[in-house]
Parts: structure tokens; sequence; C-alpha cells
């Protein structure tokens, strides 16, 4: 009897690993990166602690190992994320002011090549923000990205005299991902380290507001990897059609994640709609996120068909990657207006031969009066 | 001996008391002066799932899981509603943990349907309250718990967050968790044990 049972048990097992490992090897490499991950960290196969230290106005979070194994385009690689505040034991209002990300390696010490950062998201909770201001009417309005730092624009400061105002106890979250366009070695480690900076209140200061815009293009949701089609040349490839997958009012299905053939390309898309300006307000920070093949992304007024600013992305010659990406600063800022149109411009000049993805954003920072008017009426405890 | 003990359990709880301390209060505003104001949750006409009404006796020294749904929601709901039911299996026998579900759409979501809901779950109705208020009244004790609701353009949907609350056995919110990230529902039953060391 104890022996059927074993017996048993043991061809259930066999099942039960044959139909797993059938299912995993069938998944897409970055489902296979989380599962991956979560072994690894859950097991205590590689470091699985967060190093947050505060120190000097600097907000520092070192993530646990992250083990790269293979090649991992944009959005596959192993990722970590955490909520986080920048200081738990207060409730003191900061201006986070400075944003840097990079990989280094499992000592905490050495630098690596940032090669190996796909993008840091840093988001906000948009209801406990806005509400602790009595600004309720803006919660779910925007996605609450804070920002996004990705592989050929690390690190970035707001101009001076602007920032994003957070109370020291205020939940924040960060989600940070691998990328490996290159190294088909054996596996290797690294850790991101994210650095925040920050300055105490000061009424000087003027707050800022994220806005994400981004390029979308339709899809045909029969046949999503067919095409494009001559009627509609501007039809993209999503890379899957799971994230970063939109309908517009017509019910049309957009991608913001999309495959690039071998060759020139140029992309437009209108993103008054995204931008949802309740008034004029000034621009004063741009930080763009590309993927390697992109050349140029452009911020445009249609209104009055002026370009607003040109990031332009230098890759790499010898191997796949982006180098470095323009970004926009400036106190003084440029005017955007409720009633005019804006637009994205993308070139892409895909020299590899094959279909690689594309994403193009730009997180825009714009002066927020509303908020100023609640921050000057603030006192100190 | 009987030293030891006390020192040993002087030093346990200690220990519970700095853990509780790292989760700060977040129920505070700025109020129309300027200032900072903190404040602890308060229910006024809202009942449950069997029709009673949720009292101050009802939240009395309960630690509380909150969160914000419809029931014919076909978005984040019903992974909400997933996660919340592990929440609920993980602390069944512990009487001090109450998850409280808050209705948007009263309209449609009736004492019968939301008992539905409930019985749903599996999980004891003592265990998880559905309840429900007019519009104005549940959207007033949503800016409490410092989230809002809206009824999407094409009136299929609600917009509504897909966070939940933790409050102490003071009705003052201890921490926010999105549902929908493992992680973070990870750190919500670390913080509900951290909390339960206050008043166990």
């Amino acid at each position: 009897m104890n022996s059927k049972i074993l017996k048993y048990s043991v061809l259930l097992l066999l099942v039960a690993i044959s139909v797993g490992g059938i299912y995993y090897l069938n998944l897409p490499s970055r489902h296979k990166a989380i599962i991956k991950t979560r072994i690894n960290h859950t097991f205590g196969l590689v470091d699985n602690t967060w190093n947050i230290t505060n120190k000097d106005q600097t907000l520092s979070l070192i993530t646990p190992t992250l083990v790269v194994d293979q090649i991992y385009k944009s959005m596959e690689g192993p990722k970590v994320m955490r909520s986080f505040q920048i200081d738990s034991k207060t409730d003191d209002l900061v201006w986070i002011t400075s944003f840097e990300t990079k990989a280094i390696s499992t000592n905490e010490v050495d630098a690596l090549s940032n090669d190996y950062i796909c993008h840091t998201n840093i988001d906000f909770y948009d209801g406990e923000h806005y509400s602790r201001w009595n600004l309720n009417e803006r919660i779910g309005q925007h996605y609450p990205r804070l920002t996004s730092m990705s592989n050929g624009i690390e690190k970035y400061n707001f101009p001076d005299g602007y920032g994003f105002p957070v109370f020291g106890n205020e939940n924040l979250f960060l989600s940070t991902q691998t990328l490996n366009h290159n190294i088909k070695s054996d596996p290797f480690s690294v850790k991101h380290q994210i650095n925040l900076g920050y300055k105490p209140h000061s009424k000087t200061m003027k707050p800022l507001q994220s806005k994400t815009v981004f390029i979308m293009l339709p899809y045909n949701t029969d046949n999503p990897f067919q095409g494009p089609t001559e009627a509609n040349p501007n039809m993209c490839l999503p890379v899957e059609t799971g994230n970063h997958s939109y309908s517009n009012d017509e019910g049309e299905s957009l991608s913001g994640h999309w495959v690039v053939f071998p060759g020139k390309k140029r992309y437009s898309y209108d993103i008054t709609h995204q931008l949802q300006l309740k008034d004029s307000t000034t621009l004063h920070h741009i930080a763009t996120h590309l993927h390697p093949y992109a050349e140029t992304l452009t911020l445009k007024n249609k209104t009055k068909d002026t370009v607003i600013f040109t990031s332009i992305a230098e890759n790499y010659t010898d191997k796949t990657g982006l180098k470095r990406v323009s970004s926009f600063s400036s106190a003084e800022g440029v005017m955007l207006y409720p009633d005019h149109a804006y637009e994205l411009i993308l070139e892409v000049n895909n020299t590899s031969g094959s279909d690689q993805d594309m994403m193009a954003s730009m997180f825009l920072f714009l002066y927020d009066k509303e908020m100023h008017e609640q921050l000057k009426a603030y006192k100190v405890n | 001996m009987k030293q030891l003990q006390f020192i040993l359990l002087a030093i346990v709880l200690m220990g519970c008391q700095s853990n509780v301390e790292e989760l700060p209060i977040l129920s505070y505003k700025i109020n129309s002066e300027g200032e900072k104001e903190t404040y602890s949750i308060k229910y006024s006409n809202f009942k449950d799932q069997d029709g009673l009404h949720v009292s101050a006796e009802t939240i009395q020294n309960k630690i509380i899981v909150a969160n914000f749904f419809f029931t014919r929601c076909p978005s984040i709901c019903p992974p909400m509603r997933t996660e919340l039911i592990k929440v609920a299996e993980e602390f069944i026998t512990n009487d001090a943990v109450l998850l409280i579900s808050h209705t948007i759409d009263p309209k449609n979501d009736t004492i019968e349907v939301l008992k539905n809901y409930s019985e749903a779950t599996a999980i004891p109705n003592h265990k998880w309250l559905f309840v429900t208020s007019s519009e104005e009244n549940t959207k007033h004790l949503a800016a409490q718990f410092m989230t809002n609701f809206k009824p999407n353009e094409d009136g299929t949907d609600f917009y509504h967050s897909s966070y939940i609350a933790l409050l102490d056995h003071n009705q003052n919110i201890r921490g926010f968790y999105n549902s929908l990230i493992p992680e973070e529902v990870t750190r919500l039953k670390k913080d509900i044990k951290t909390l339960l060391t206050s008043i166990n």
C-alpha cells in the first residue's frame, strides 16, 4: 500500500515538474526573469536585502542582487521594486531636487557599466500626496510617476529653485530593471544604486508637477503582429499586447512599445490629450526615455509650429545601447498653453539589420501653480 | 530567575514598541490655516452586509485593512479581492484584525448584493465587512482614507484606487499598500503583525 502511494506520488511529482517545465520554457524572457529573480531572492541564493542610507540630504537605495544570465532587451530583465520614504521618522516637508541611478558591483562599491540599466521608475501615491494638500480632484487624473531614468539618461537635477515637495514619511515607490543588450557570456550579478537628492523646506522653492507624454501607435487587434499595411503605414507591431496597450476614444488599440524594422523611420503622435493642461504654465525640465536606435525625440508646439526641445540620442557604434540622451533644464522655463496642440516626433535609424523594440516618452516637469498656492500658506511646525 | 524573565520581557516589549514606531501616522492633512492636522478615521451611517450599523464600537481596538471597490468592477477589484482573501485567511483566527471594503456604487451594491459578494469570498462576516452608505457619505470617508473615486466618462466603470489602507487600533492610518503588487501585500501582512504587537 505504502509503495503504491510512493509510486503515485513520484509519478505525480514528475508530471507536475514536466508540465511546469514546459510552461516555463514557453514563457517570454521577461516572465522567466521574474520567476528566476523570485526564486533567487526567496531562497536567498543571492543577496536579497536592500541597503538604504540617508546621508547629506541624499537618500541612497541599493537593490538586492540581480542576476543577468542572458541577453535582456528593454523591459525584459530581472527587476525589483519596493516602497520607501525619504525619512519615515519625520513628517518634515522636503523637496526632491535630483535623481541618479547607476549599476554597481555586488560589493556595493565598484561602478559597473550603466548598460545594465533598463529603467528606474519612481512613483508617488497620488492619494496620499494630493489628499494631504486638499487637492483631491487630482487623484487618479494621471499615472503618478514622479520620474523615470533610463539607459543614456541616468542622472539629472531640477533647475535651481525647483523641486517636488514630499513629507519625510510620505510613500514613494521604486521599480528598477536590468538590461543586457550585448554580453552573452556566463551569468553575472549587478546591483542598482538609486540616489535621490533633497533639500529642506524653503519658502523660496517652487513646485514642479510631472506629466508623462509618450508616442502611441495604432495596431490591428485581430492581427497584432502583422503589418503595417499600405492603408495604415504608421501602424505598429506591438512587442506584446498585454502591457503598454491603450484604447483611444474611437476604440482603436494603440501600443506604446512597438517593433521597429531595419532602416530609417519617422513617427509622430499628438500628445495634447496626455498633457491635460488646465491653465498656461511653464515647462522647466524634460527627461527623455528612448530605446537603442532612436536618434531624436522632438517636442513640438503644433499650433505655433515651433520646436520646444529636441532630445538627441547618441548610440554606441560598437555595440547596442544608448551612450547619452540629452535633457532639457531651464529655470526660466518655456510657456505651454491649454489651447495649443503639442506633438512628439521620433526619428529612428535601426542599423542592426534585425527588428528592434522601441518606446519614446518624455517626462515633462511643469511649474505647479495650484500646489504653490497651498505651499505658500504652509506653516512649519 | 524572575528578574531575568522580567528583563527579557522588557527587551521584547521595547523591541516591539520600536517596530510600531517605524510605522508613521500618515493620517494628517494641511488645513486651511496651513497647519498640519492629525486625525483618526470616523464612520457615520454605514451598514454592513448584514444590515448592521458600523459604529465606533465595531472598529474599537481593531487593526483595520480597508479598501474601496464595487461588486460589478471588471478591472482591479477581482485581483484586489484575491489578495484580500489571502490577508483575511492569514489572520482568520485573530479577532483584532478586521477587513472593511467600502462600495463606491451604493445604487447597485445593495445590502443583499454585498451579502452575496461576501459569501462568495468564504470569509466569515465578522472578519470582513462589506459596507455601504450614500455616495456623499462614502466620498467623505474616502477623503479621510486619502483617496477618491469617480465614474469613468462612458459610465461602465469607476476610477478608484488599488491601494489598501491600514489603520491602527486608534483608527490612525499607518500604511498604504498597492494591492496589485505582491511585494506590497507582503509588506501589508508584515505591518499588520507589527501593529498587532501594540495591542496584544
